[in-house]
């Protein structure tokens, strides 16, 4: 693939929780329209390789490049902007409207323009069937209107690159569909996106790749029907076989 | 000794004299140590390099010692050093005592706060300082509320503390017309009881207040 199309670049990226490493030597390209799926069991590195990518967590070793760009404490807040983050816990913010968790990052960080943005807003909720919770405050939510929102949030930013830690993990079962159909709607409009998730029926049918981490390496790193289907790996096979079935 | 109407009646006008002195002076500490506590409590949160420790040490100092002390010591300290009148004094003794209890209040309100609130701001591209101020701080004060309404009515009863440094508040009259009319239940009940009114007042509009953003909150749920 050309490189021109290499939006992020991980390169020998090393973590440490004091003594424990949680990230080895990881190094991973993600191009433009990929939808990289990371999984595999808990503790393997999955969600601090995600939040690595936006200085959520110090790297130890290594360097991460985002369009060809070293990205350092310095360039990290422009950085920031261009990449979108999705939490396990929604985090939005409890002391505004969801009016305002909306446009806040447009207008004060990108100085856009107030009406224009709470335009797009609107287009965003109806789009993603919650037009009509403009005015309500994250508490009088549910699960998954949160996330929908949290979604709509940093797309209002109008991200290169989707990050997506858990995004179902503390849903309800029903609420998880509606979360997953708005990524499934990301996915069809070309968002590059990095998701971790247990969902792995819904991996295999967006993914573009899938990375299968363990004990703090990538021990599997394929195109998704091929890592479904003929990767020759133990533990891998383990893995699905388990989550598979359950 | 019984309330005297007599003397109630005719020293009434100075009462209220001093009532505007205290009020003025309460609401002047009031805003400034809210204000001195959010910043230094914002300080000591973030354990701010080359700082905090300064903010920490005296936040310790001037909630462990009286505040009597800490006005006479300001009051005589300072006095000699520069030409301030006790009014700056008496002012600045209130900010830097009440404004420590109150760093420690949002301290403790901006800790409670869940760390993924931060974590989102930072993802988005806030600074540290944005983070701050757009999230951070209108949370944990919103948790606070009535510990601040607890420290409001405690800087209301301080500013009797500066009739120490001749200002002619509310305790300070009480004095003056117990010593002239050897009249003390008339004196102190009189005062007691504006303070009492006083608080009242500024329970009324708090009471206000939430009630207002209560209906605004529910307003944006319909």
């Amino acid at each position: 693939m050309n490189d021109k199309n290499v939006v992020l670049s991980l390169q020998h990226i090393t973590k440490k929780f004091g003594k424990l490493t949680v990230l080895d030597d990881m190094s991973l390209d993600v191009h433009e329209h990929e939808i990289v799926v990371l999984c595999g069991p808990s503790g393997g590195g999955k969600s601090t390789l995600l939040r690595t990518i936006n200085g959520l967590e110090k790297i130890n070793g290594g360097e991460i490049y985002y369009r060809g760009n070293l990205v350092t404490h310095k360039t990290i807040k422009d950085v920031r902007s261009h990449i979108g983050m999705v939490f396990q816990s929604f985090n939005l913010f409890e002391n505004l409207t969801v009016r305002d968790n909306l446009i806040i990052a447009p207008t004060k960080l990108q100085k856009k323009n107030k009406e224009e943005t709470i335009k797009k807003a609107q287009e965003y909720l109806d789009t993603f069937g919650i037009g009509d919770k403009m005015d309500s405050y994250p508490h009088q939510l549910s699960g998954g209107q949160k996330q929908r929102v949290a979604i709509v949030r940093s797309m209002m930013m109008e991200p290169d690159v989707m990050l997506f830690d858990e995004p179902t993990s503390a849903l309800d079962p029903e609420m998880i569909k509606e979360v997953l159909d708005a990524i499934r709607r990301l996915a069809k409009m070309g968002m590059t996106m990095i998701i971790v998730t247990h969902e792995i029926g819904f991996a295999r049918e967006v993914a573009s790749r899938m990375l299968f981490l363990e004990k703090a390496k990538i021990r599997v790193d394929a195109p998704t029907e091929e890592f479904f289907t003929s990767v020759e790996d133990e533990r891998l096979k383990q893995f699905l076989s388990v989550i598979l079935k359950h | 000794m019984e309330f005297n109407w007599r003397v109630f009646e005719e020293t009434l006008p100075d009462f209220l004299n001093a009532t505007a002195v205290t009020v003025r002076y309460a609401v002047i500490a009031i805003i400034l140590a809210i204000i001195w506590g959010i910043i230094i409590g914002s300080i000591n949160y973030r354990k701010v390099k080359g700082i905090w420790r300064v903010t920490s040490a005296y936040v310790c100092f001037f909630r462990e010692t009286p505040l009597l002390v800490q006005i006479y010591f300001l009051f005589f300290g300072l006095a000699r050093l520069t030409e301030v009148n006790a009014g700056v004094i008496g002012v600045l003794a209130l900010v830097l005592n009440d404004g420590a209890f109150i760093a420690e209040i949002v301290r403790g309100g901006l800790q409670s706060i869940d760390k993924g609130q931060e974590e989102a701001a930072y993802a988005m591209g806030f600074s540290k300082l944005q983070t701050l101020v757009h999230f951070l701080i209108p949370q944990a004060m919103s948790k606070v509320q009535d510990s601040i309404m607890n420290m409001v009515s405690i800087i209301i009863k301080d500013t009797s503390l500066l009739m120490w440094i001749t200002i002619t508040e509310l305790t300070y009259m009480a004095h003056r017309v117990n010593s002239k009319y050897w009249q003390p239940m008339t004196a102190y009940l009189t005062a007691a009881a504006i303070y009492m009114i006083i608080y009242l007042i500024v329970m009324g509009i708090k009471k206000l207040l939430d009630r207002r953003s209560k209906k605004r909150n529910e307003l944006s749920k319909s």
